[in-house]
This record gives structure tokens, sequence and C-alpha cells, in this order.
């Protein structure tokens, strides 16, 4: 330690460390083991919440600690006195106006043949530190809690859909039973009734099953198995199962693909679901009578499919919608298609998942054009 | 005539199949789990078996695994009851033996029948 010559450098010393103690907002004390005396500096008494005038004694000091913190620190004193190690600890204390803070406290020993004669220390407040770290804490518990939630729900979700669907399921084949002629010949006004009850289950039936596809998808567990896929055979198979519903409603369907074949590397079953479903729409929200029309063309990277319809058309402010979760569209023909408002949400996922794209054009009452893109490899 | 064994733990859904394929002039018999359907196997020996996946006790895949399809009934023709979130099960199944899969709920009676007759190898009825 350099030797301090005079009065004055002394002063001068205590001046720079009462002005580095107040600029860290740290008080020091000093406590004389042999006679009890303690003082403290102006910057500790207002770390506890005193006045710069009040006498301070070691059992004050003590009163003022936490209650629960109490033993803590005397352990943590009572160690530093006796191995004379510099201890760091952070305890509460108890103001006058009994308001409780956080304190980090720092002390060290010295010694005097063998025995502890002085201790030193300081203390600065930590409450903001505290708090910051309670509001991490309880931010983290937070998450932690929606997570459960939210998989909870996903559980909820897809619970709640197989037991719903086993009644359902067993509705379709009594129902199928009766309007196929398992129980005889039915009156025609009979059939009809029974048929509206049929088409209002298999609704229910569908939704069921999007609701068990969403909540599959959202929990992580949709596997892409990619293989090479002819996507002009596929989208084939997609009309040729649907032929019934384009007659139905007398709507015509144009294919249009450049080469013979257009070959990407999908997963054959979820794209084939995919297009099903943009197809289903197209057909859904396209009046009686119009045109679909279906492009598959191959580019250097991507494949696309285009289903352009001559249907109601999607208003600009809705087509950011249109991929939301449960977010259906009102227009002249949604309450006629019903369904769930998880069938885009679905496809996009997929899509997505394929590292494809998915977009829309479209104009009110002229039509929409749903564009699928798909890598290649 | 065919013999059909049908694998489906709910009761309505199990009677509602033997119903339409005894319509349908098959000879059907149920089980209500897979252990149920083990029993049967060997005495029935059925051309096909309508299995479902999801069942308690024995399910889908430890039936076909424990029957050892390939081994045991060589010439029986499995078609396989789905649903959407057994993604991973449904390979196996197939591995398995199953030749067939179809979404549970997926089908009405006639349509049932007809994937029935086309698994048989069958003319489907028109």
């Amino acid at each position: 330690m350099p030797e301090l010559t005079s009065t004055a450098e002394v002063k001068k010393g205590q001046e720079r460390l009462a002005l580095a103690l107040q600029a860290s907002r740290m008080g020091m004390w000093e406590w004389d083991v042999v006679t009890g005396r303690l003082i403290w500096s102006d910057e500790l008494k207002q770390i506890f919440g005193l006045k710069p005038n009040e006498i301070i004694t070691y059992q004050k000091y003590q009163d003022m600690i936490y209650p629960d913190d109490r033993d803590a620190m005397q352990a943590v004193v009572d160690q530093a006195m006796v191995k004379g190690t510099q201890y760091q600890v952070e305890h509460r204390i108890v103001w006058p106006d009994g308001s409780v803070h956080w304190l980090m406290g720092q002390g060290k020993a010295y010694f005097e043949h063998g025995k502890p004669v002085r201790m030193l220390g300081t203390s600065m407040n930590i409450d903001e530190r505290k708090a910051a770290e309670a509001r991490t804490e309880a931010l983290a518990q937070e998450r932690t809690e929606l997570v459960a939630l939210n998989s909870a729900k996903d559980e909820f979700i897809s619970l709640a859909s197989h037991q719903l669907r086993t009644p359902a399921t067993a509705v379709k084949q009594y129902l199928g039973m009766l309007l196929e002629g398992y129980a005889g010949d039915l009156p025609r006004e009979q059939h009809m009734l029974l048929k509206l009850a049929y088409d209002s289950n298999e609704r229910q039936i569908t939704i069921v099953n999007d609701l068990l596809k969403v909540a599959h998808v959202d929990a992580g567990q949709v596997i892409i198995k990619k293989e090479k896929t002819d996507l002009v055979k596929l989208v084939n198979g997609v009309v040729h199962d649907q032929a019934a519903v384009f007659e139905a409603r007398n709507q015509h369907i144009v294919l249009n693909h450049k080469p013979m074949d257009v070959y990407a590397d999908v997963d054959s079953d979820k794209i084939r679901m995919v297009l099903e479903n943009i197809i289903d729409n197209a057909s859904k929200y396209t009046p009686v009578g119009r045109q679909i029309t279906i492009t598959i063309s191959a580019h250097k990277h991507t494949v696309t499919v285009k289903v352009e319809d001559q249907g109601v058309g999607i208003a600009k402010k809705d087509i950011a919608k249109l991929f939301q979760k449960f977010s259906r569209i009102n227009n002249e023909l949604s309450a006629e298609v019903g369904g769930s408002g998880l069938g885009l949400y679905w496809t996009k996922k997929i899509v997505d998942l394929h590292g494809g794209n998915i977009s829309v054009e479209s104009r009110v009452h002229k039509g929409s054009t749903f564009i699928v893109e798909l890598p290649r490899e | 005539m065919k013999k059909i064994l049908v694998v489906e733990d709910e009761q309505l859904l199990r009677e509602a199949y033997i119903s339409i394929l005894t319509k349908e002039g098959f000879q059907v018999t149920g089980a209500e789990n897979g252990a149920v359907a083990l029993d049967k196997m060997h005495q029935i020996k059925p051309d096909l078996i309508l299995l479902d996946i999801l069942m308690p006790k024995v399910d889908g895949l430890e039936f076909l695994q424990r029957a050892n399809m390939a081994k045991n009934f060589p010439k029986t023709k499995v078609i396989a009851f789905s649903n959407l979130s057994s993604q991973v099960k449904l390979e196996q199944i197939l591995e398995l033996g199953a030749h067939r899969q179809i979404l549970k709920a997926s089908l009405s009676p006639k349509q049932l029948v007809q994937e029935v007759r086309l698994v048989l190898g069958m003319d489907a009825e028109t």
C-alpha cells in the first residue's frame, strides 16, 4: 500500500472514494469487532432508509435485516470472520417505513494475530434488478403455462374429434343403408329427407376430419414423404374422382399441361389432398354451368398447378384472411358451401412443408385463380 | 361364399358393417378387438378382414403382427380403417400385409361393398 504523506492527500483520497461510492450508489460500512463500533457512510444510511444523523448499532442493523434472511446473513458473516474470505450475498432489508428492499452486500474480515478485529463492507440496492428478474421469471412461467395450455388444446381437439367421428360414422352407415336400399325401397319424400340428414352428417364428418388434420399439422406431427410424382396423372385422378360433383353442377373442366407429364418430388398423398381441396373449392364457389381451368406447367426449378374458376371471387381485403385458421369469407355461396374454415389453412401448411408456395389472384364476380408452386426436387 | 371378419370395437359400427355385408351375400363374423379376432382367425380363415386400427387391448397393428399374416394367412386380404392422425402406424400396417387403407367414415355402405369386392377380385357391382 502506498504511504500517504499528508492529511491533505488523505482527505483527497477520502473524497475520491466518497465520489466513487456515490456514483455507484454504494454504501460503505466499517465494524470494529473489538469495540463493537459501527461506522456507516451516508449513502449506506440512505440505502437503509435512514436519516444521515441516525446512530447505528450492530443490533439495530440486525433488526433491519428481513427476518427470513437473518440466519443466512449471520452464517455468511460468521464464516467470513473464521475464514477471512470475501463474501457476497443478496438479501432483503426492512426500512423504518416497513417497505422491503433487496440489497447486494459484500464484506471481508481483517485479522490481527489470527483474530478478526475489523470488518469492511459495502451494500447496494438491487431492487430494480430483482424486479426485472421476477418479471423474466413470471414471463417464463407464463410462457410455460401457455405452451402447456396450447398443447392441451390440441390434444382436446384431437380427442374430441375422434370421439365425434365415431357416432357420425355410425349415422353415415345407418342412414346410408336406408338410402341405398338395404332396408327396401323408400318413398321419394322419405328418401329426400334422409338425404338431407345424410348430407348434413357428411358436412359434420368433413369438419371433424379437418379439425383432426389441423390439430395434427399444428402439433408438428405431419411427416412429408417425398417421391417422384406425375402431377398430370395426379390431377387427372382428382378430376376423375370428383367427376360426379362437376356433373351435378354442370361445370366444365379444362386441363392444360405443356409436357405430357410434369414430375415433382412431393408427398403424393398430401399434395393430392391439397389439390382436391383447391379444385373442390373452385367447384363449390363457382356458379352452376361455368368452367374451371387447371393448368400444370414445369419451370426450371418449380412446377405450378393453377386452378382458375369463374366463381364469386374474393375481395382484396379478404385475401389475407384466406389462409388463416377458422376464417370464412362471406359471399353469396358461402352459406350453401358450409365448411370449417380450416381447409385452406391446412393446405397452405402442407405446401409450406414442401418448401412451396400458394397464392391467389382474384376479382369479385369474375373468379379466382389459386396457384400452387412446388419445388421440382 | 366369401368369409369376412369385421374387427371393430364400436358395436354400432361393427353391427352396421356385418348387416351390410351379410345382405350382400358374404359370410360375416364380428370381433370387438384384436385379441378376439386372433382367437377367431384359425377357425374362420377369412378371405378378407375389415380391420379398425384404433382399438383397445390389441389394436390393428398388433393384431397383424401377432397373426403373422404373410406366414399363417397368405390368402387373406386386409382392408385397414385408418384415421388421419395415425400416419406412422399406417405405413407399418401396409408393410404388415394390409392391402388397402380406407379413411374411416369416408365410404357409404355401397362404396364399402365396392371396395370389398375390388379387393377380393370380384366383379364390382354396378
